[in-house]
């Protein structure tokens, strides 16, 4: 019994939610929105129909909300729910109270999330069902047990959030010594995100690909496996890099990929869209867990079946039969998405914030970019930092990736640091091209080593471009000097924290760029255009306004940097902060301050955790000494640079 | 009337002039150079040993990022082999897009302690100060009076606190950067000022330091307890800010210009501004080093004027005047340049000239070259006297803005007749090429060969021709150097000579700092005689 769905609630935010949103319209299904107070100019509310405010800014107190979301789309009239990837997408509560308002739930049946959706009950059903799983010990909120089981396992293993995904909560353990401290960490991380601390053990796979399978089912016992996807380039367990189909999955592997996928899906009565992850090592597949849900690097796989994911669950939820559809997609040519991340890969990828200055997003022949994230946008602390996903396909891997080469070039984004650089260096590795690598890609390459400094040009351009505005400002007698035009000399900071002192000195209709022993020859043309040394090309930039200071963004030839004008005047306010030493490291929230007044701690030891983009991030002590004070309590929302906990040097 | 060029810059003259005239640039750069050395090398290097700033750089730093600075006076006292400078530098620039008088001392230069040329300079810039309404910021860092030569500057000297209190008054205000001590008289400057910002560490102001306090009362104190920042900041209020190092005083007198609202007053410029048809660089070859050799004022216009437009008043009458209206970057300007030598036509046209430019608010500017007035008996039948009186007249009781820029010769009554330095024009730039004397050496050679000979013709006596021709060659000699444009400029008889290649941004950043007050012309004027 087929029952169109009229008006969508789209439970998300960001890119997923106006990539649903897109398909919906098409179809001509009106879209609800929710925002949370931090989104309230958000690119996704902008994109729908409707907009039902959630409140709260938090994820927990707006998206993680499941009575708060039925509510709203039983406010809009809404006749059905869809949940997006990550925030309530795997939550079976939510899924049944959603399907109990009367509502239709653009999903898999809750019964089949409950049965799959956890990490252990998935690994016990597939170990019943003969697909190979890795050594593990499963979910358990019992450190003691918890313990056993790891010395019984052995190292390198891997603690896993029993109930989530996307890397939260996960801790690769080299060391049984710090096994305590790790299962502590990982529980609280898990605790904020899914709201559940069940943990459980897996052994370390060596050099495993990490493959998952794209299925399709009905509810009339039809299953589709559309294909894996290769997700091996990950950073901290999360996914950035991902391809279909996988360079290293021969045809017979495949096959038995999907099959044990179909054997998982139809075993459980799976409904809706799901991915089934595997770790290929060498020929051997190990299945790890069911990703009940719509996953983030979907794309890659429409690129290659021509398939509309977000249609068909729809579809799916209306009760309609795959087979009406027509025949399983076959799987043809190649598709390559990047995540491009509000994070700095030159400082430990930690999480930017802030407004997006300047945004542009390639497009041309087999780009397609899904995106949450516009101009003027801001990216707050509040939820994951992904802005936007850049999916380049072709007929085969050679094509869709120089495509990606390219269209990351054309990518601006400027007003703060993004993951661009990094995913520039990885799509022209060399292993990354042969397709020759695994999932600790990212840590065991030198890709990141490549980052290098920020290019001199580019600070030669930005140096230049300030001063050149100023000469519409001043007029005639632009940097006049009786003996000849003024130099103005400042001092700038690369992303990378390199400092170099600049002199430009205006010649001519242009201007003579120094630092340290390179000059440069720097010029306006009448076109917009600008020079560098006979070589002439568009300049994208963004800087603060006249007359501050603050961060340049530059772009130039497909080169990119950021340089921080040094401020030449001290902020008062600046008095005595850089001696507190023990500063959030972000904008976040407090997680834990794990010593006390007067204890004596060492160099190293972790003095506060703080919590941002849904990561941990711990504070240090500087140095051996004596905790003098505690300056914010658990839970307190803290700024970048804030002091957390004052620690004195030893008498 | 756009002005169709004559000068064939490829010939002989032409080039060979360009060559003088470059060379005589190469020496104006040699002496600015000094001026920006300071105190030498070794002493800007124990100067910045101690963190402070030089001079320059504090001045650079208190600037608009791309602002002009035009400075005043760059080589005021160094003729006869002082140092040029003065011991301080002072000019005009944008702070906060406010244009402002910015002086600062040089405490490398003579210690820092002023001399008589140093105070000429201080009231000079005070003056341009007052008469275009430009707030002051003064950086200071002084050892006060030259006190071996206390009798040149003690009497004098007090017109520079005077200065100060009399701009407050018109409500023009002053601030005071300290930077380092300023004992007794030096303590006024910043005791007068309207907003006084104090260094940290290293400010002080007494009116007499630890050892004459000693002496005096037999205190025993030190420099920072005795009158430091703090004290100041804290304790007596003499200072209104207590700034943490030289960068923050500068922010903090940044931020009290941004605050002081300040508003230009005079029209601005109406034009388009479009630049001259000619180039500049063509200027060095039109005028050379040899005052002999005539040049047409109305070729050095089409080099300086928005688009070499100029509308000549009165062309064909006492035509060795230039009289017409221009604009410059889009600054309206009534323009006097002489052609030879001033007839009594030519002083009548300048007269009128001058009453219409006071009848519209048309500011001035004065381009002499000039010999003199017409002698003779025809000129004098004339009545050369009386139209040269009228002449003087107009140009002492005009009130509009005048700009004097002395290209050439500036000789005797046609100095004061083109709006000479007793004439107080708001600005008085000179080019490498200006003569300023009485008359030319050569001349007064030849008068004094006239007189010495009629005296011993009346004593009955032979001339004795060795003496006479080495008296001739003295004088000759002494008034030609006294005449040139270093000289005269390290006398503070222009306000700086300037690369005539810069005059059309030299003239507009002087007409720009000009309409920061109002532009009014008046028509009173003494008795003319008919």
């Amino acid at each position: 019994m087929t029952r169109l769905i009229r008006r969508l609630l789209i439970a998300n935010r960001g890119e997923i939610a106006c990539r649903i949103a897109r398909t919906a319209r098409a179809l001509g299904i009106e879209t609800v929105g929710v925002a949370s107070d931090a989104d309230l100019d958000a690119a996704h509310v902008r994109a729908m129909d409707v907009v039902v405010r959630l409140g709260g800014e938090s994820a927990a107190s707006s998206y993680l909300r499941a009575d708060a979301v039925v509510d709203a789309a039983l406010r809009a009239g809404a006749d059905a729910v869809h949940p997006g990837y990550g925030f309530l997408s795997e939550s079976a509560v939510f899924a049944r109270a959603v399907e109990d308002a009367g509502l239709r739930w653009v999903g898999p049946p809750p019964q089949a999330m409950a049965a799959l959706g956890d990490k252990a009950s998935a690994r016990q059903v597939a170990a019943s069902l003969g697909v190979p799983v890795v050594p593990g010990f499963d979910a358990s909120d019992d450190a003691a047990a918890l313990r056993d089981a790891a010395a019984a396992i052995g190292v390198p293993l891997m603690v896993k959030a029993s109930a989530g995904g996307g890397g939260r909560g996960m801790r690769r353990v080299d060391d049984l010594a710090l096994l305590d401290e790790t299962l502590a960490s990982a529980r609280r991380e898990a605790e904020a995100a899914f709201g559940d601390g069940r943990l459980l053990l897996e052994r370390y796979v060596e050099r495993p690909r990490h493959v998952e399978v794209q299925v399709m089912a009905d509810a009339h016992g039809t299953v589709w496996t559309l294909g894996e996807r290769d997700c091996s380039v990950q950073r901290r367990h999360q996914k950035i890099v991902e391809e279909a189909p996988s360079p290293a999955v021969t045809p017979a592997v495949r096959e038995r990929l999907q099959q044990a996928a179909s054997v998982l899906a139809r075993h459980v009565g799976y409904r809706g869209a799901g991915t089934f992850e595997f770790l290929l090592s060498g020929d051997d597949v190990y299945f790890l867990e069911l990703n009940a849900r719509l996953q983030v690097e979907h794309p890659v796989t429409e690129a290659i079946t021509g398939v509309d994911l977000v249609a068909l669950q729809i579809a799916v939820a209306e009760g309609a039969r795959l087979a009406d559809l027509g025949a399983a997609p076959g799987l043809a040519g190649h598709a390559i998405e990047v995540r491009v991340c509000a994070e700095d890969p030159r400082r430990d990828d930690r999480p930017s914030v802030g407004t997006l200055a300047h945004v542009v997003w390639p497009d041309g022949e087999g780009i397609r970019v899904d995106t949450g994230f516009f101009s003027g946008d801001r990216v707050t602390p509040h939820y994951d930092a992904l802005l936007g996903k850049i999916i380049a396909s072709g007929p085969d891997r050679r094509t869709a990736l120089r495509r990606l080469q390219a269209a990351l070039d054309r990518t601006v984004v400027l007003g703060l640091p993004t993951n661009l650089p990094l995913l520039s260096a990885i799509v022209r590795d060399e292993a990354f091209v042969l397709g020759d690598i695994d999932t600790s890609f990212l840590t065991s390459s030198a890709v990141r080593e490549t980052l290098g400094a920020p290019s001199t040009r580019l600070l030669a351009l930005a140096a230049a471009w300030d001063l050149h505005r100023q000469r519409d400002v001043v007029g005639p007698g632009f940097g006049f000097r009786l003996f000849g035009p003024a130099t103005v000399v400042d001092r700038w900071v690369g992303e990378d924290a390199s400092a170099a002192v600049v002199s430009v000195t205006p010649a001519g209709d242009g201007y003579r760029v120094e630092a340290g022993s390179d000059d440069w020859f720097v010029a306006p043309r009448a076109d917009g255009r600008w020079e560098v040394d006979g070589v002439i090309a568009p300049l994208t930039i963004h800087a603060p306004d006249s007359g501050c200071d603050g961060a340049f963004a530059v772009v130039w030839r497909g080169e990119a940097a950021t340089w921080t004008r040094a401020h030449r005047f001290p902020d008062a306010d600046e008095v005595g902060q850089a001696a507190a030493g023990c500063v959030a490291p972000m904008p976040g929230v407090v997680r834990a301050l794990p010593v006390a007044v007067g204890q004596t701690v060492t160099a190293g030891t972790t003095v506060a955790v703080v919590e941002a983009m849904k990561m941990e991030h711990a504070v240090a002590a500087p140095h051996d000494g004596v905790v003098e004070a505690v300056t914010c309590a658990v839970g307190d929302a803290v700024t970048e640079g804030q002091p957390l906990v004052v620690v004195t040097a030893p008498a | 009337m756009r002005w169709v060029s004559r000068v064939d810059t490829r010939s002989e003259r032409f080039v060979a002039q360009r060559e003088e005239h470059l060379a005589a640039i190469e020496q104006l750069h040699a002496a600015w150079a000094i001026a920006r050395g300071g105190g030498g090398a070794k002493a800007n290097a124990r100067h910045v040993s101690r963190g402070k700033l030089l001079p320059r750089e504090r001045i650079e730093l208190l600037l608009d990022r791309g602002s002009p600075f035009l400075e005043l006076l760059a080589l005021a006292g160094g003729q006869d082999g002082g140092h040029p400078g003065a011991a301080m530098i002072g000019g005009i620039g944008r702070v906060e897009g406010v244009e402002v008088m910015i002086t600062a001392s040089e405490a490398t230069v003579q210690g820092g302690a002023i001399n008589e040329a140093g105070v000429r300079k201080s009231s000079r810039l005070a003056e341009i100060a007052l008469e275009n309404r430009l707030p002051v910021v003064h950086c200071i860092e002084s050892a006060g009076a030259d006190l071996p030569n206390q009798a040149d500057v003690f009497i004098p000297g007090g017109e520079g606190f005077r200065a100060i209190t009399r701009r407050s008054r018109e409500k023009i205000p002053t601030v005071s950067i300290v930077f380092g001590s300023c004992t007794a008289g030096g303590a006024y400057i910043p005791g007068m000022s309207d907003y006084v910002i104090m260094v940290d560490q290293n400010a002080m102001m007494y009116l007499a330091g630890p050892p004459l306090v000693k002496m005096a009362l037999g205190e025993v104190v030190d420099d920072e307890t005795l009158g430091g920042a703090a004290l100041h900041s804290r304790v007596s209020g003499v200072s209104d800010y207590l700034a943490r190092d030289e960068q923050d005083a500068v922010r903090i007198a940044r931020g009290v210009v941004r605050r002081l609202g300040w508003r230009k007053q005079g029209p601005g410029p109406t034009g388009q501004a479009k630049p001259p048809r000619y180039a500049a660089d063509e200027l060095l070859g039109i005028v050379g080093m040899d005052r002999k050799r005539p040049f047409d004022v109305r070729e050095v216009l089409a080099r300086i004027v928005d688009d070499s437009d100029f509308d000549p008043f009165k062309p064909d009458y006492g035509s060795t005047l230039v009289t017409g209206f221009a604009e410059i970057s889009g600054y309206r300007v009534g323009v006097l340049g002489n052609n030879g030598v001033l007839h009594a036509e030519s002083a009548n046209k300048a007269t009128q000239f001058l009453q219409l430019c006071n009848q519209t608010d048309t500011p001035l500017l004065f381009l002499p070259n000039i010999t003199g007035f017409m002698v003779g008996r025809d000129a004098e039948a004339a009545g050369i006297i009386k139209a040269g009186a009228r002449m003087i007249n107009a140009v002492s009781n005009s009130t509009v803005p005048a700009i004097t820029l002395n290209i050439g010769g500036s000789y005797g009554a046609g100095n004061y007749a083109m709006m000479g330095r007793a004439y107080r024009p708001r600005f008085l730039f000179a080019w490498p090429t200006q003569r300023v004397a009485v008359m030319g050496g050569e001349q007064l050679a030849g008068v004094l060969d006239i007189v010495k000979r009629d005296a011993a013709a009346k004593r009955g006596q032979p001339v004795n021709e060795e003496e006479l021709a080495m008296l001739k060659g003295f004088l000759s000699a002494k008034v030609d150097r006294e005449s040139e444009a270093l000289y005269a400029s390290g006398r503070q008889w222009d306000d700086g000579v300037i690369d005539p290649r810069d005059t059309r941004t030299v003239l507009t950043l002087a007409l720009s700092a000009i309409h920061t007050a109002p532009v009014q012309g008046e028509l009173t004027w003494g008795t003319f005689r008919p």
